[in-house]
């Protein structure tokens, strides 16, 4: 009878324990990203949101991390501050995430960086413009693995205008009046002077703007040789349709968002560069084909636009890898001061986060321009490493 | 228990007593009750969007006292919001205001506003008033933003939680009896107010501004103290909006904001204090109820982007069928439900029955 009962009591603890363990594996990596999935700026982060759960999916199927599953809880902020922050508080005080994702308009940047800081979890901006808080010395907090990047951008784009340009040149510069926007193309106005760039025009385009044409005649009027934008996509290109459709023959710079693989085939314009930091899928690359694959399971954005989501993905997961169990934010927090990633071709080179450096150590540009006769995006420069000290 | 008829009144007491019956007070008493128990009880992600609810009810009482009230339509209220919040960052950022000055100084930076702004009320009105007001918007918009881009806060000015003597308000609880004290306050307030000489000079105006001139009313001065009196208090929801979320940044104060406002109130019913609570509410947390909505039925997770998009698409949608199906708003359904179990046996009230 004695007996009986040892062996009884016996299965139950190993039952217990199998529970227990079984109960543990699924417990979850879980992070919480709010993005723009509809309303103003969706076209651009909502592809993003959709590859990096994509990524997450394809990586669960694998297996997760260390065994756990990552769980992804994706919120809509329609690019709303106050809808922004409501998620940040859910997901710290209630859904107890590890990290926080941001792939939105920076005018939802203030209140998840607050309630970053106020909890004590990263917050990584994946897909939206990176805050100049993540480039040296940065903030501990804040991360970054967005193509953009303030300052850097206009510097090599007015570079690259001098070099490609045959004579002087008169720039003209296009914002939409959101203040990262606007501070971003007034840095460039004041330093085209000293790669021998006249800036005759400084356009700053309200976000609702039904008309570009008065904009784009005041562009023409002021003699522009070259236009650089550094905008949301649509101010970009509907500035340089206006542009076109007033007879305008110069040459627009703007940075690629996304779209740009499309959108350069459908202007089919030489002169209509792009710049950015990420690789077309024209290269038809291993990693693009990854890219293909798992769009094929099921998506409502097109393939080409979702290699910034993937970038954040193969970034979330570098992250995780390095952060044992049980995870905690503080965890994460080390892993992500000492992460290095391989873009496999996305980006130029790897992504690497220091403990100072949360932007990337080194950051690579590349230019795009349709071309008429081979029918397609051919590059106008290539990789192009700029160190980020 | 009776319902107060409002047709005996015994004495001046009775006439200017909020609350009449002990129905009433018995239902203040369970309101309160539960406003008190609330955060106790409350998830995190609840007690924010009950604070969340709590700011738009003092804008859109603010802006119920102008519009529904005064009948001055205004379309700058985002634009008043921005100037409260900006008041409070700039004192915060560039001089260490604290909480005790940058809220007087945010209220008096509402009453100039108000009073500038209302300055064209004096002679327009209609649709040509609500394009004037929108200057307000875009002049305040244009500021912030200059504001921003020249100081380097191009991701907004980020604010440290305030203090009140020794308390430091960094917690949501703290946050909720804060804003319900000054939501309760400023309802009370603009109870008040309408029963006062200048309430009633407002909705003299409101009905007809002629017979209000006629009546020996001081039309322009009604007018102006309408303004100045909801821009104070919208200068100071934009204040606490920007400690309660911790950030001032003009991209928060859209067009948008303001046209939700105006759907509080239209939604909530005109004319109403209790319809600007009823439409803040509504407003507020209605597309946190369609995510809850969707998020319980079962979407596989491949078609969650259009799911997303659904929901989008149906707030707008219902937003439509409401304003088409029940043209009184909240309001109008309050008070069908409420005379249903006041009259029951009977349907209809009395002749000359009170609201």
């Amino acid at each position: 009878m004695q007996h009986r009962t040892w062996h009884r009591l016996g299965l139950t603890l190993a039952a217990v324990a199998v529970l227990f363990a079984v109960a543990q594996a699924q417990e979850p990596y879980r992070v919480g990203l709010s993005a723009a999935l509809t309303g103003r700026g969706a076209e651009t982060y909502a592809p993003v949101s959709e590859a990096i759960r994509l990524y997450v999916a394809r990586l669960n199927a694998r297996g997760g991390i260390h065994g756990h599953p990552v769980e992804l809880l994706v919120e809509d902020n329609v690019a709303e501050p106050s809808r922004a922050a409501a998620h940040a508080k859910k997901f710290v005080s209630q859904d107890g995430v590890l990290l926080m994702l941001n792939a939105s308009l920076s005018s939802t940047y203030p209140p998840m960086i607050h309630e970053a800081k106020r909890a004590g979890v990263p917050l990584f901006f994946a897909g939206s413009v990176c805050p100049r808080e993540v480039y040296p010395p940065a903030d501990p907090l804040l991360f970054c693995s967005t193509a953009f990047a303030a300052r850097y951008d206009s510097e090599f784009a007015l570079d690259f205008i001098k070099e490609t340009a045959a004579g002087p040149v008169k720039l003209a510069l296009v914002s939409m009046s959101i203040p990262i926007s606007r501070g971003e193309v007034d840095y460039a106005e004041q330093l085209a002077p000293s790669r021998g760039i006249e800036p005759v025009s400084n356009q700053s385009i309200p976000p609702p703007t039904p008309n570009y044409a008065p904009f784009a005649a005041k562009i023409k009027a002021a003699g522009a040789t070259w236009v650089y934008a550094w905008a949301p996509w649509v101010t970009q290109v509907k500035t340089f349709e206006a542009l076109r459709q007033l007879g305008w023959q110069g040459k627009f710079l703007a940075y690629a968002h996304i779209n740009a693989e499309e959108e350069l085939a459908r202007l089919q314009d030489e002169h209509f560069y792009v710049f950015g930091a990420n690789a077309f899928f024209s290269h038809n690359l291993p990693v693009h084909q990854e890219i293909l694959q798992a769009a094929a399971q099921g998506t409502m954005h097109p393939p080409t636009q979702l290699a910034e989501g993937w970038v954040a993905g193969m970034v979330l997961e570098a992250v995780l890898a390095g952060v044992s169990w049980p995870p905690t934010p503080a965890k994460v927090l080390a892993a992500m001061n000492r992460v290095r990633v391989d873009t496999r071709g996305l980006r130029g080179g790897p992504l690497e986060w220091t403990p100072t450096n949360h932007f990337r150590t080194t950051h690579y540009y590349r230019v795009y321009r349709w071309d008429r006769r081979q029918q397609g995006a051919v590059l106008a420069k290539d990789w192009t490493a700029v160190a980020i000290k | 228990m009776a319902y107060a008829s409002g047709y005996f009144k015994t004495s001046y007491g009775a006439e200017l007593a909020l609350v009449e019956t002990r129905l009433q007070w018995a239902a203040l008493a369970a309101l309160g009750l539960g406003l008190g128990l609330f955060p106790l009880l409350a998830s995190p992600f609840a007690l924010d969007l009950a604070n969340q609810v709590l700011l738009a009810v003092i804008g859109a009482v603010a802006l119920m006292l102008l519009t529904g009230y005064a009948g001055q339509i205004s379309l700058g209220h985002a634009g008043l919001l921005a100037a409260g919040a900006f008041t409070t960052g700039i004192l915060a950022e560039e001089a260490g205001a604290p909480f005790w000055l940058t809220v007087p100084a945010s209220g008096a930076v509402g009453a100039v506003l108000g009073l500038v702004f209302g300055l064209p009320s004096l002679r327009l009105k209609g649709l040509y008033l609500a394009v004037s007001t929108l200057a307000l918007h875009f002049i305040v918009a244009f500021l912030g933003s200059e504001y921003e881009t020249r100081h380097g806060f191009s991701t907004g000015i980020l604010l440290d939680s305030p203090r009140l003597g020794p308390v430091v308000l960094d917690d949501a609880r703290l946050w909720y009896g804060l804003l319900l004290a000054v939501a309760a306050a400023v309802f009370l307030f603009s109870r008040n107010l309408l029963r006062t000489r200048t309430g009633r000079a407002w909705i003299a105006l409101r009905d007809r501004d002629v017979v209000a001139a006629a009546l020996g009313i001081p039309v322009a001065a009604a007018k102006l103290s309408a303004f100045v009196v909801s821009s104070v208090l919208t200068a100071l929801a934009g204040c606490l909006f920007a400690y309660y979320r911790g950030f001032v940044s003009i991209e928060a104060f859209s067009l948008f904001t303001t046209i939700e406002y105006v759907a509080m109130l239209i939604i909530g019913g005109l004319g109403s204090l209790l319809g600007a609570v009823l439409g803040a509410v509504f407003v507020v947390t209605f597309p946190y109820l369609i995510d809850l909505a969707v998020d319980l039925l079962p979407v596989p997770a491949r078609l969650s982007t259009y799911v997303f998009a659904v929901k989008y698409a149906a707030f707008g949608l219902i937003m439509l069928l409401f304003l088409l199906l029940e043209p009184e708003g909240l309001l109008g359904i309050w008070r069908r439900v409420r005379d249903y179990f006041v009259l029951w046996p009977f349907r209809y009230r009395p002749l000359a029955g009170r609201s």
